[in-house]
Protein backbone atom coordinates (compact mmCIF):
# COMPACT_ATOMS: atom_id res chain seq x y z
CA UNK A 1 0.00 0.00 0.00
CA UNK A 2 1.63 3.30 -1.05
CA UNK A 3 2.32 5.75 1.74
CA UNK A 4 2.59 8.65 -0.67
CA UNK A 5 -0.12 10.57 -2.48
CA UNK A 6 0.38 13.56 -4.78
CA UNK A 7 -2.02 16.22 -6.01
CA UNK A 8 -4.36 15.95 -3.04
CA UNK A 9 -7.16 18.48 -3.40
CA UNK A 10 -8.35 19.91 -0.06
CA UNK A 11 -9.50 23.28 1.24
CA UNK A 12 -8.84 23.10 4.99
CA UNK A 13 -6.12 21.85 7.33
CA UNK A 14 -8.29 19.14 8.94
CA UNK A 15 -8.97 17.74 5.46
CA UNK A 16 -5.25 17.87 4.74
CA UNK A 17 -4.43 15.90 7.89
CA UNK A 18 -7.23 13.44 7.13
CA UNK A 19 -5.78 12.82 3.67
CA UNK A 20 -2.33 12.06 5.11
CA UNK A 21 -3.77 10.03 7.98
CA UNK A 22 -5.92 7.99 5.60
CA UNK A 23 -2.73 6.70 3.97
CA UNK A 24 -1.76 5.25 7.36
CA UNK A 25 -5.25 3.74 7.76
CA UNK A 26 -5.20 2.23 4.26
CA UNK A 27 -1.78 0.76 4.93
CA UNK A 28 -3.06 -0.91 8.09
CA UNK A 29 -0.75 1.11 10.33
CA UNK A 30 -3.37 2.86 12.46
CA UNK A 31 -7.04 2.57 13.40
CA UNK A 32 -9.33 5.18 11.78
CA UNK A 33 -9.81 6.90 15.16
CA UNK A 34 -6.10 7.81 15.16
CA UNK A 35 -6.77 10.32 12.36
CA UNK A 36 -9.30 12.19 14.49
CA UNK A 37 -6.77 12.30 17.30
CA UNK A 38 -4.22 13.84 14.95
CA UNK A 39 -6.67 16.65 14.22
CA UNK A 40 -7.61 17.06 17.89
CA UNK A 41 -3.96 17.70 18.83
CA UNK A 42 -3.82 20.72 16.51
CA UNK A 43 -7.21 21.99 17.65
CA UNK A 44 -5.92 21.92 21.21
CA UNK A 45 -2.35 23.18 20.79
CA UNK A 46 -2.20 25.11 17.51
CA UNK A 47 -0.10 24.58 14.37
CA UNK A 48 3.14 23.81 16.17
CA UNK A 49 3.60 20.82 13.85
CA UNK A 50 4.67 23.05 10.97
CA UNK A 51 8.37 22.18 10.79
CA UNK A 52 9.18 24.80 8.19
CA UNK A 53 7.13 26.85 5.73
CA UNK A 54 5.19 24.35 3.62
CA UNK A 55 5.81 21.20 5.66
CA UNK A 56 3.94 19.73 8.63
CA UNK A 57 4.43 16.57 10.69
CA UNK A 58 1.06 15.40 12.02
CA UNK A 59 0.63 12.62 14.54
CA UNK A 60 -1.19 11.59 17.70
CA UNK A 61 0.12 9.79 20.76
CA UNK A 62 1.23 6.15 20.63
CA UNK A 63 -1.38 3.76 21.96
CA UNK A 64 -3.83 1.08 20.92
CA UNK A 65 -4.72 3.04 17.79
CA UNK A 66 -1.23 2.48 16.39
CA UNK A 67 -0.76 -0.94 14.82
CA UNK A 68 2.71 -0.47 13.36
CA UNK A 69 5.30 2.26 12.80
CA UNK A 70 5.06 4.22 9.57
CA UNK A 71 5.46 7.65 8.01
CA UNK A 72 3.17 8.70 5.15
CA UNK A 73 3.08 11.85 3.03
CA UNK A 74 0.26 13.70 1.30
CA UNK A 75 1.28 16.50 -1.05
CA UNK A 76 -1.50 18.99 -1.66
CA UNK A 77 -2.53 20.54 -4.96
CA UNK A 78 -2.26 23.95 -3.30
CA UNK A 79 -1.16 25.10 0.19
CA UNK A 80 -3.70 25.41 3.01
CA UNK A 81 -3.50 27.64 6.09
CA UNK A 82 -2.78 25.65 9.24
CA UNK A 83 -3.42 28.70 11.42
CA UNK A 84 -1.07 31.53 12.44
CA UNK A 85 -0.72 32.10 8.69
CA UNK A 86 1.42 29.00 8.38
CA UNK A 87 0.86 27.61 4.91
CA UNK A 88 1.39 23.90 4.40
CA UNK A 89 1.54 21.95 1.17
CA UNK A 90 3.16 18.72 2.34
CA UNK A 91 1.67 16.83 5.28
CA UNK A 92 3.65 14.00 6.82
CA UNK A 93 1.67 11.61 9.02
CA UNK A 94 3.55 9.69 11.68
CA UNK A 95 2.45 6.54 13.44
CA UNK A 96 4.76 5.58 16.30
CA UNK A 97 4.28 2.60 18.57
CA UNK A 98 6.65 3.89 21.22
CA UNK A 99 9.15 6.61 22.01
CA UNK A 100 12.20 5.30 20.19
CA UNK A 101 11.46 3.16 17.15
CA UNK A 102 10.89 6.06 14.75
CA UNK A 103 13.85 8.24 15.75
CA UNK A 104 16.09 7.40 12.80
CA UNK A 105 13.34 8.18 10.31
CA UNK A 106 12.65 11.54 11.98
CA UNK A 107 16.33 12.44 12.04
CA UNK A 108 16.53 11.65 8.34
CA UNK A 109 13.38 13.71 7.68
CA UNK A 110 14.92 16.70 9.46
CA UNK A 111 18.06 16.39 7.33
CA UNK A 112 16.06 16.23 4.11
CA UNK A 113 13.86 19.20 4.98
CA UNK A 114 16.81 21.33 6.10
CA UNK A 115 17.79 21.75 2.45
CA UNK A 116 15.72 24.41 0.66
CA UNK A 117 16.36 23.02 -2.80
CA UNK A 118 15.13 19.60 -1.71
CA UNK A 119 12.02 21.18 -0.18
CA UNK A 120 11.23 22.87 -3.49
CA UNK A 121 11.79 19.61 -5.35
CA UNK A 122 9.41 17.78 -3.03
CA UNK A 123 6.64 20.31 -3.62
CA UNK A 124 7.06 20.51 -7.39
CA UNK A 125 7.99 16.98 -8.38
CA UNK A 126 5.22 15.04 -10.15
CA UNK A 127 6.99 11.69 -10.24
CA UNK A 128 6.30 9.60 -7.15
CA UNK A 129 9.47 7.56 -7.70
CA UNK A 130 11.58 10.73 -7.50
CA UNK A 131 9.90 11.80 -4.27
CA UNK A 132 10.39 8.36 -2.79
CA UNK A 133 14.05 8.63 -3.71
CA UNK A 134 14.40 12.02 -2.01
CA UNK A 135 12.69 10.60 1.07
CA UNK A 136 14.42 7.24 1.26
CA UNK A 137 14.80 6.26 4.87
CA UNK A 138 11.81 8.42 5.82
CA UNK A 139 8.65 7.20 4.11
CA UNK A 140 7.52 3.69 4.85
CA UNK A 141 7.55 1.31 7.76
CA UNK B 1 23.07 22.17 31.86
CA UNK B 2 19.73 20.52 31.20
CA UNK B 3 17.91 21.44 28.00
CA UNK B 4 14.38 20.28 27.33
CA UNK B 5 12.83 20.32 23.84
CA UNK B 6 9.07 20.53 24.05
CA UNK B 7 6.29 19.79 21.57
CA UNK B 8 2.67 18.77 21.98
CA UNK B 9 3.17 15.08 22.69
CA UNK B 10 6.93 14.56 22.80
CA UNK B 11 7.11 12.20 19.83
CA UNK B 12 7.49 14.25 16.67
CA UNK B 13 8.45 17.90 16.53
CA UNK B 14 10.39 17.87 19.79
CA UNK B 15 12.36 14.80 18.70
CA UNK B 16 13.51 16.68 15.60
CA UNK B 17 14.25 19.74 17.74
CA UNK B 18 16.26 17.63 20.21
CA UNK B 19 18.31 16.13 17.37
CA UNK B 20 19.10 19.57 16.04
CA UNK B 21 19.95 20.99 19.46
CA UNK B 22 22.42 18.13 19.96
CA UNK B 23 23.92 18.77 16.53
CA UNK B 24 24.21 22.50 17.29
CA UNK B 25 25.88 21.84 20.66
CA UNK B 26 28.38 19.59 18.92
CA UNK B 27 29.09 22.27 16.31
CA UNK B 28 29.55 24.84 19.09
CA UNK B 29 31.87 22.48 20.97
CA UNK B 30 29.66 22.81 24.03
CA UNK B 31 29.96 19.82 26.34
CA UNK B 32 28.11 18.86 29.48
CA UNK B 33 24.53 19.50 28.36
CA UNK B 34 21.79 16.90 28.34
CA UNK B 35 18.89 17.26 25.92
CA UNK B 36 15.55 15.50 26.18
CA UNK B 37 12.31 15.61 24.16
CA UNK B 38 9.00 15.77 26.02
CA UNK B 39 5.37 16.73 25.48
CA UNK B 40 3.70 19.74 27.10
CA UNK B 41 2.13 17.72 29.94
CA UNK B 42 5.48 16.33 31.03
CA UNK B 43 7.13 19.70 30.45
CA UNK B 44 4.75 21.32 32.92
CA UNK B 45 5.93 18.78 35.50
CA UNK B 46 9.67 18.76 34.91
CA UNK B 47 10.18 22.09 33.15
CA UNK B 48 11.28 23.95 36.26
CA UNK B 49 14.08 21.42 36.75
CA UNK B 50 15.54 22.39 33.38
CA UNK B 51 17.85 25.31 32.68
CA UNK B 52 16.58 25.92 29.19
CA UNK B 53 13.32 24.99 27.47
CA UNK B 54 13.20 25.23 23.70
CA UNK B 55 9.84 24.94 21.99
CA UNK B 56 7.84 26.10 19.00
CA UNK B 57 6.29 29.56 19.24
CA UNK B 58 2.72 28.29 19.61
CA UNK B 59 3.49 26.37 22.79
CA UNK B 60 5.23 29.15 24.70
CA UNK B 61 2.04 30.41 26.44
CA UNK B 62 1.26 26.90 27.73
CA UNK B 63 4.66 26.76 29.44
CA UNK B 64 4.24 30.14 31.08
CA UNK B 65 5.29 30.25 34.72
CA UNK B 66 7.94 27.53 34.58
CA UNK B 67 11.20 28.38 36.25
CA UNK B 68 13.50 28.00 33.23
CA UNK B 69 14.62 30.14 30.34
CA UNK B 70 12.07 29.54 27.58
CA UNK B 71 13.36 29.98 24.04
CA UNK B 72 10.80 30.02 21.22
CA UNK B 73 11.93 28.46 17.95
CA UNK B 74 10.10 29.32 14.74
CA UNK B 75 11.33 26.43 12.63
CA UNK B 76 12.70 23.33 14.35
CA UNK B 77 14.64 22.25 11.27
CA UNK B 78 16.44 25.61 10.99
CA UNK B 79 19.94 24.86 12.31
CA UNK B 80 21.02 28.50 12.08
CA UNK B 81 18.12 29.67 14.20
CA UNK B 82 18.81 26.98 16.82
CA UNK B 83 22.54 27.65 16.86
CA UNK B 84 22.03 31.38 17.30
CA UNK B 85 19.56 30.82 20.14
CA UNK B 86 22.00 28.49 21.92
CA UNK B 87 24.92 30.88 21.50
CA UNK B 88 22.85 33.63 23.07
CA UNK B 89 21.72 31.44 25.95
CA UNK B 90 24.92 29.52 26.70
CA UNK B 91 27.98 31.47 25.67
Amino acid sequence: MPLLRLGVSVETWPEAISAAGQLLVDGGHVQPAYVNEMIAVIEKLGPYIVLVEGFALAHAAPGEQVLSNAIALAILEKPVDFGSQKLVQAVFALAAKDHDSHLDALARLAEVLADEQTRNSLLNERDTAQIELLLSGVLGE
Amino acid sequence: MRIVAVCGLGYGTSVILKNNIEKALLALDYEGATVEAVGVAEARQIGSLANIIMTTEELVPILDGLNAEIIPIRHVIDMDEIKKALVKALL
